[in-house]
C-alpha cells in the first residue's frame, strides 16, 4: 500500500504541469488594434516594439511580480527567473533601450483607470477581472483571433 | 490560547449576527430587534465577565509586582470598557467597518486622481510631475596574485580595493524625451606612484538627452557608450550586471589600459526594424574621436576637425530565440601627440568588430572579436587582434562561468607603445562562481591564469557587487 502511495506521489510530481493564470490583455478603447498576433504581443512585451502602428507610444502595465498573471508572462514570454524580472527591465533602462520601467500596479481598479486614460497603454489582468473593467473606455484584445477562454487562446 | 478560543468564536458569531441584523434591521420590527439585542447583550456580558474574572484571578495568583498587576488589570478593564461600549451599541461595529471602508475608498480615489493628473497632459509633464530617478552601482574587491605584471607598479600582491561608485540618473522630460547621466567616482593609484596620493577621480561617463521618435529612430545627443560590439553598449559600468568580476581585457576602459574607445561625445542615432524572420537593430554615432593618446578625452572640443564614425548592426533571428549577432566598424583619425616626439603623425584608426551572443533561460554565451588597424599615413601599418569567449550557466542562485581572453598587439604600434599603460599580449583563462546573495547583491569568486607577454600570473579574486 505504501509503495503504491509513494509511486502515485512520484508520478504526480512528474506529470504535474505548471499551472498558468488565464490572462486577458486590455487596451484603451481608442486603440485601433482589436486583434493581435502572439508574435507581435511578444515583441511588445519584450519592448522590442515600443510604438503602436498609429505612432502612439506603448505603455506596459503589469500586476506585481507576485501575481499569477505576471508570473505566467515571465514563464511563457520572458523565460527568465521571477527574481530576474526587475533586472531584465533595469538593464534595458541602463542601456537606454527604454526610457522608464513598465508600470507595476497592485489594484485592478487603478489598472482600469490608467488604461482608460493612456491611449497607448496595454495591461495584463486576470480573465476573471474582465467583468470589472470600464467597458466604455477599455477593450479586451483578441490574440490570434481568440478571446480569453476560447480554444487556441495562448494565455489560458 | 485555547481557553480564549471558545469565547472568541462566540464573540465573532455574535458580532456577525448583530451586524447582519443591523444591515437588515428594517426588515424586522423594532420590538423584535430590541428583544434580540437585550438577549445577546446579556449573554455576551456574562461571558465577558466570566472571562475577565478568570484572568484577574490568575494574574493575582502570580508573583508579579503589584504595579504590573495593577497595569494589567487596568488594561483588561479598559478592553472591557471598549467591548462594553460596543455591546451597548451593536451598530457601532458596523459603523466602524463602514468608516474604515470609506477611508479606504477615499485613499483609492486620491491615488486614482493622482494617476489621472500624471497622465492628463498626454505627451508632456509638469514640473510637479517630473521625477528624477537615481540608481547606482558599487563593488568592493579582494585579490591575491603571485606575480606583478605591471612595470611601474609598486603595490603588493594581495590587497583589498574599492571598485567604482557609480550613480545612474534618469528623468523623463516628456513621453518621448529623456535625460540620462552616469557619473562614476573612481579610486585610482594616481600618476605619482611614489607619493601614493590615490585621488578620487570623478568621471561623467554618460550625459545625454534622448529623443525617442519611433521604433526606427532614437537619437542621443551628448556623451554615450559607443556602438562597438556587445559588451561596451550593454554592461559598461554596471559591474553588478556583468557575470564576471572584471570586463574582458579587449573591452577594458581606455583609462584602465583598454585598447578600444568606449565612450565619446557627439550624436548617435539608433533604431530597430522588426522584419519577417528577424529584428534588425542599428546604431550609428558621429563623435569627436580619440585624443592624442590612449587616455586623452575630448568631451569639450576636438583637437582635429576629423570626426570619428561608428556603425553597428545587431540581428536577432526569430528562429533562434536568444541569439544576437552582428558586425561593427569604427573609423577615426587620431591626432598627433604634441607632448610625444614619437607621435608626430596622425594615425588613421579602423576597428572592425563582430559579436555572437546567446542568452536564454539559464545559458549565457558571449563572444566578440576585434581587429584594430592603425595606419600612420607615413607608411607604418599596425594590426592588433583580440577577443573573448564567455560561458555561464545559472543553477538556482549560483552561476559558474568560464572566460578566455586573447589580445595580440602589433609590435611597435606607436599609439599603444607610447602610452602610460603597458599593452601586453594576453592569453588568460578565468573560471569563477557568481552567487546571488540577495536581489541586488552578488558575490563573485574567481581564479585567473594568464600569460601577459612572457609572464605567467595567477590571480584569485573575490568581489561583492551591488546595485542600490
Amino acid at each position: 500500500m505504501r509503495l503504491i502511495l509513494i509511486t502515485a506521489f512520484v508520478l504526480g510530481i512528474c506529470f504535474t504541469k505548471n499551472t498558468y493564470a488565464s490572462i486577458a490583455v486590455i487596451v484603451n478603447k481608442s486603440n485601433a488594434v482589436s486583434d493581435i498576433s502572439y508574435d507581435k504581443l511578444k515583441k511588445i512585451l519584450e519592448a522590442r516594439q515600443q510604438y503602436w502602428d498609429n505612432g502612439e507610444k506603448i505603455t506596459l502595465i503589469f500586476k506585481p511580480i507576485t501575481s499569477n498573471e505576471t508570473r505566467t508572462l515571465i514563464d511563457m514570454v520572458y523565460k527568465i527567473k521571477y527574481e530576474e524580472f526587475d533586472k531584465y527591465w533595469f538593464l534595458r533602462v541602463y542601456n537606454n533601450k527604454i526610457m522608464e520601467f513598465p508600470k507595476i500596479l497592485n489594484s485592478a481598479g487603478t489598472i482600469n483607470i490608467l488604461v482608460s486614460k493612456i491611449p497607448g497603454a496595454i495591461a495584463f489582468i486576470g480573465k476573471d477581472e474582465i467583468s470589472r473593467i470600464d467597458n466604455i473606455n477599455i477593450k479586451v484584445l483578441r490574440i490570434n483571433g481568440t478571446m480569453p477562454g476560447e480554444d487556441g487562446y495562448p494565455f489560458k | 490560547m485555547t481557553r480564549f478560543l471558545n469565547p472568541i468564536v462566540i464573540v465573532i458569531i455574535t458580532l456577525l449576527l448583530i451586524t447582519t441584523k443591523c444591515v437588515y434591521a428594517q426588515e424586522i420590527s423594532e420590538k423584535e430587534y430590541l428583544r434580540l439585542k437585550n438577549r445577546l447583550k446579556t449573554e455576551f456580558v456574562q461571558k465577558l465577565k466570566e472571562e475577565i474574572k478568570k484572568e484577574l484571578i490568575e494574574e493575582l495568583k502570580t508573583e508579579s509586582p503589584s504595579s504590573q498587576r495593577k497595569s494589567k488589570v487596568e488594561e483588561i478593564k479598559s478592553n472591557y470598557d471598549i467591548k462594553q461600549a460596543r455591546i451597548n451599541d451593536p451598530r457601532k461595529e458596523t459603523e466602524d467597518l463602514m468608516e474604515e471602508e470609506a477611508i479606504k475608498t477615499a485613499e483609492q480615489k486620491e491615488d486614482t486622481e493622482l494617476n489621472k493628473a500624471r497622465y492628463k497632459l498626454g505627451e508632456g509633464l509638469t514640473f510637479g510631475e517630473q521625477l528624477l530617478v537615481i540608481r547606482g552601482f558599487g563593488n568592493v574587491n579582494a585579490r591575491y596574485r603571485d606575480n606583478n605584471i605591471g612595470e611601474g607598479f609598486d603595490s603588493g600582491n594581495n590587497f583589498f580595493s574599492l571598485g567604482e561608485f557609480d550613480l545612474f540618473m534618469t528623468s523623463k522630460l516628456s513621453n518621448r524625451i529623456s535625460f540620462l547621466n552616469e557619473t562614476v567616482f573612481e579610486f585610482d593609484r594616481g600618476k605619482d606612484t611614489e607619493e601614493r596620493t590615490e585621488p578620487i577621480e570623478i568621471d561623467i561617463e554618460r550625459l545625454l538627452i534622448h529623443y525617442d521618435v519611433n521604433n526606427l529612430l532614437k537619437i542621443d545627443v551628448g556623451k554615450f557608450f559607443l556602438p562597438i560590439g556587445y559588451w561596451v553598449p550593454t554592461y559598461n559600468h554596471g559591474v553588478w550586471f556583468q557575470t564576471t568580476m572584471d570586463r574582458p581585457d579587449i573591452v577594458n576602459f581606455q583609462d584602465k589600459g583598454g585598447p578600444l574607445p568606449t565612450h565619446d561625445t557627439g550624436i548617435k542615432v539608433a533604431g530597430s526594424a522588426l522584419l519577417e524572420g528577424f529584428d534588425l537593430n542599428y546604431a550609428c554615432a558621429i563623435t569627436n574621436g580619440r585624443g592624442g593618446n590612449t587616455t586623452q578625452r575630448q568631451n569639450f572640443d576636438d583637437i582635429n576637425d576629423k570626426k570619428a564614425v561608428s556603425f553597428q548592426i545587431d540581428v536577432q533571428p526569430h528562429i533562434l530565440e536568444g541569439v544576437r549577432l552582428g558586425p561593427s566598424v569604427y573609423y577615426d583619425v587620431i591626432p598627433e601627440d604634441e607632448d610625444n616626439p614619437k607621435r608626430e603623425n596622425e594615425i588613421r584608426e579602423i576597428i572592425y568588430g563582430g559579436h555572437i551572443v546567446y542568452t536564454i533561460k539559464n545559458i549565457e554565451l558571449l563572444s566578440e572579436v576585434f581587429e584594430i588597424n592603425h595606419d600612420e599615413f607615413s607608411g607604418g601599418v599596425f594590426n592588433t587582434f583580440g577577443g573573448y569567449a564567455q560561458f555561464a550557466y545559472t543553477i538556482d542562485k549560483f552561476k559558474p562561468y568560464y572566460r578566455y581572453d586573447y589580445i595580440d598587439y602589433s609590435n611597435d604600434d606607436p599609439f599603444y607603445r607610447n602610452s602610460e599603460f603597458d599593452f601586453l599580449d594576453t592569453k588568460k583563462h578565468t573560471i569563477g562562481l557568481r552567487y546571488e546573495l540577495s536581489h541586488f547583491n552578488a558575490l563573485k569568486l574567481e581564479y585567473s591564469h594568464g600569460g601577459f607577454d612572457d609572464k605567467d600570473v595567477n590571480i584569485i579574486g573575490f568581489q561583492t557587487a551591488f546595485s542600490f
